[in-house]
């Protein structure tokens, strides 16, 4: 609450706002991070830190999951030899084999959920 | 070597889920992929060519606490014409944990093209508890089931439940808060999707297309062969 004192302190008159190199009056900044708020609200979040010794308040956007918000990332797998390790990891993390995999999907029966889904992610690779 | 018409749509597919998620219930969520050498590719959050498995999706603001998680696995390709994608499978669960078992499973909506099972290529799957299953069961071995286990007919391949469609469900039923715009974000996302497989419909079932067509005034002419 002291915290939040001191910021409304510091931000009598002016703000200055770190998005931008402009220095923009109080009413103004609000309805803009108003506005920044619902737009980019979407993919994370508006953080605000003080920076007392200047008096400033500094606004960034964190994407709350910490992934990108770029264009979505394709990357690609492109030997067999990768493919062989990574559909191991698969097996591994769900506690099974390709055979059983294969025997509880032509039942479409499943021990467990873990298996299920490994079963949807090897699917694709032309093991099963 | 990746072929860039798949890249380009797998990237086009991913940022459109990604964008469905975000304008209706979720912040910050991105939908990746990864292609493999056969010309599929694999699309889910956190996938990548060092990781094949799905991680799940809050369903939530970022502000609130979850209450339903998605596991969203979609396996895709191009198709015979080489200028769509055509999914191969897909995996829609909804769980009430990040820490998947088979008792956080509320319902399951598997779909594959090519199921090397007699079962419905679309169906679900949904969690709870019965007793008298085994009465219901009249094969040769007396195996048995769990709910979970059953597999629900739902639509087919073409019309088969849509993420769009999930995620509604979600907000319908009160599991999640959405955001303020979400029956718009869903609304834009269904008839892109529905158009999506009308158009693929109309490319499968030329004649009876025609045929409409031509009741409702259109003249057609038959492609030369």
């Amino acid at each position: 609450m002291a915290r939040r004192h001191r910021l409304a302190e510091q931000n009598q008159g002016a703000l200055s706002c770190s998005l931008g190199v402009v220095e923009i009056n109080e009413t103004f900044a609000s309805m803009v991070l108003c506005w920044l708020i619902g737009r980019l609200g979407k993919w994370g979040v508006l953080t605000f830190t003080s920076c007392s010794a200047l008096g400033l308040l500094r606004v960034q956007f964190v994407s709350m999951s910490g992934e990108s918000t770029n264009a979505a990332a394709v990357e690609s797998i492109d030997t067999e030899e990768e493919l062989d390790r990574l559909v191991q990891d698969v097996l591994d993390s769900a506690d099974t084999t390709l055979e059983e995999l294969r025997e509880q999907g032509k039942l479409g029966r499943f021990d467990t959920e873990q298996q299920r889904q490994a079963w949807h992610v090897l699917a694709g690779t032309g093991r099963l | 070597m990746q072929n860039n018409k798949l890249v380009q749509l797998a990237r086009q597919f991913a940022d459109d889920l990604s964008d469905l998620l975000n304008s209706t219930i979720t912040d910050g969520i991105r939908i990746t992929a990864t292609t493999l050498p056969s010309g599929l590719v694999l699309l889910g959050r956190g996938i990548g060519n060092s990781n094949l498995t799905s991680e799940p999706i809050p369903l939530a603001r970022s502000r609130n606490r979850p209450r339903v998680y998605l596991k969203y696995t979609h396996w895709c390709g191009l198709d015979d014409e080489d200028t769509h994608l055509a999914t191969m499978t897909s995996l829609m669960d909804l769980h009430t944990s990040d820490e998947i078992s088979n008792e956080s499973l509320l319902l399951g909506i598997d779909y594959s093209r090519y199921p090397n099972n007699e079962f419905p290529r679309a169906h679900m799957h949904v969690a709870g508890e019965r007793d008298d299953l085994d009465d219901l069961y009249l094969g040769g071995d007396k195996n048995r089931r769990t709910l979970r286990q059953l597999h629900l007919p739902v639509g087919g391949s073409r019309y088969r439940p849509t993420l769009e469609d999930l995620l509604e469900f979600v907000i319908l039923e009160k599991m999640a808060k959405p955001r303020r715009e979400w029956k718009k974000a869903i609304e834009e996302h269904r008839v892109r999707w529905e158009e999506l497989q009308l158009k693929a419909a109309v490319r499968r079932n030329q004649k009876a297309a025609a045929e409409e067509l031509r009741a409702a005034g259109w003249q057609i002419t038959e492609p030369p062969e």
